[in-house]
């Protein structure tokens, strides 16, 4: 495990916001930063070195699938992980988001070991 | 055109019979087709009277239902998003004032863990304890073990806490739902209510109710279909995607 990790954490909802930050914090990373929609992280991803990106799906302006398909075409942030944790929970979103490069998937709500498990095999992927 | 078509199907047959009379100097004939004539223009009279009744009926059905849409509109849907809202603010406020608390007790709970692992180290390490009451010792190692172990479960229990107020973000989303429902409602309402006919092309329109690519939602059980219910459906088929 590596602390030095930057995380974005992308949720609409600030009560989630904090909540995937503690556990993150709980977890041993200290580097997080937060955006309230798909579009306010975007610019952030992109003037930012960050190495993970944990989004929600349903936002106001950008969704975190359009999010996912922006970061997978940008040349700068293809590579990133990205974690989506969402209350999405339909078969068809899952899919399509695997389909468009998601690193892992977690429906809410979720615990606290889910996401460390999940975190865990996304990284060790490398 | 229409008019006089009507006019001569109505009354060409006893206007000719009357007419007829008259020219044949029959008064009998005459005065009969007459009381006919008239017998038959107040019956008219009767069904336009009729008629104008039952549109002067619909038209007040008609204003009742337009008012009743109105105050929809304008003051209990209004009323009804105010209460979402309130009560959306309420348990986000109730969520944050929670999360405020379990990150202020979270690191007091880690401090006096660490400080009491530190202080059962030192104590059982040779030549601290004979400077303490020795009766004393057993006591404060006991307790100091408790300390560690009952901080810990503490923070266990705190990270609990900060899970259960997850329910906010999903319960929160469901009502900014109602809430998006509400406003079209209220919307088509007060449409309908401005309207003073009742052409059926001005229904409202269905409410969107999400897509694919911007969401659906959380999922409500017994009305969300094809979603899945657990952590382990969605690794199921991820797996089943080669993921």
């Amino acid at each position: 495990m590596n602390p030095k990790l930057k995380f974005l954490v992308v949720d609409d909802f600030s009560t989630m916001r904090r909540i995937v930050k503690n556990l993150l914090q709980e977890l041993g990373y200290a580097n997080i930063e937060e955006a309230d929609d798909g579009a306010t992280a975007l610019p952030m991803l992109q003037a930012g070195d960050f190495d993970f990106l944990i989004t929600d799906w349903n936002m106001p302006t950008m969704p975190g699938l359009a999010l996912l398909k922006a970061v997978r075409a940008d040349p700068k942030l293809a590579k990133i992980p990205v974690l989506m944790v969402t209350a999405e929970a339909k078969r068809e979103q899952i899919v399509e988001a695997a389909q468009a490069g998601v690193s892992g998937y977690i429906i809410k709500p979720f615990t606290a070991a889910t996401l460390s498990e999940k975190l865990g095999k996304i990284l060790n992927k490398g | 055109m229409t008019a006089e078509i009507d006019m001569r199907a109505e009354w060409g047959e006893m206007f000719g019979a009357l007419a007829q009379a008259f020219a044949a100097g029959d008064r009998d004939n005459f005065v009969e087709v007459l009381d006919r004539l008239a017998e038959a223009r107040s019956q008219s009279l009767y069904k336009d009277v009729r008629e104008a009744t039952e549109r002067l009926r619909s038209a007040l059905d008609q204003f009742q239902l337009n008012s009743r849409l109105a105050t929809l509109a304008g003051k209990e849907v209004p009323d009804a998003k105010l209460r979402l809202d309130h009560a959306l603010k309420l348990t986000e406020d109730g969520a944050h004032k929670t999360l405020d608390l379990v990150e202020r007790s979270c690191p007091l709970a880690e401090k006096v863990a660490k400080q009491a692992s530190n202080l059962v180290k030192t104590l059982q390490s040779s030549g601290v304890a004979h400077r303490v009451a020795a009766d004393l010792v057993p006591g404060i190692q006991e307790f100091l073990v408790a300390a560690q172990r009952d901080s810990e479960v503490v923070r266990a229990n705190l990270t609990e806490v900060l899970m259960a107020q997850s329910a906010q973000d999903l319960s929160g989303q469901i009502i900014r739902g109602v809430i998006t429902l509400v406003s079209e409602v209220e919307r088509t309402l007060g449409q309908l209510a401005s309207l003073t006919g009742n052409d059926p092309a001005n229904a409202a329109p269905a409410a969107d109710s999400g897509s694919v690519s911007q969401g659906f939602g959380p999922v409500i059980p017994g009305l969300t279909k094809d979603a899945m219910s657990e952590q382990n459906d969605v690794d199921a088929l991820l797996a089943d995607l080669g993921m």
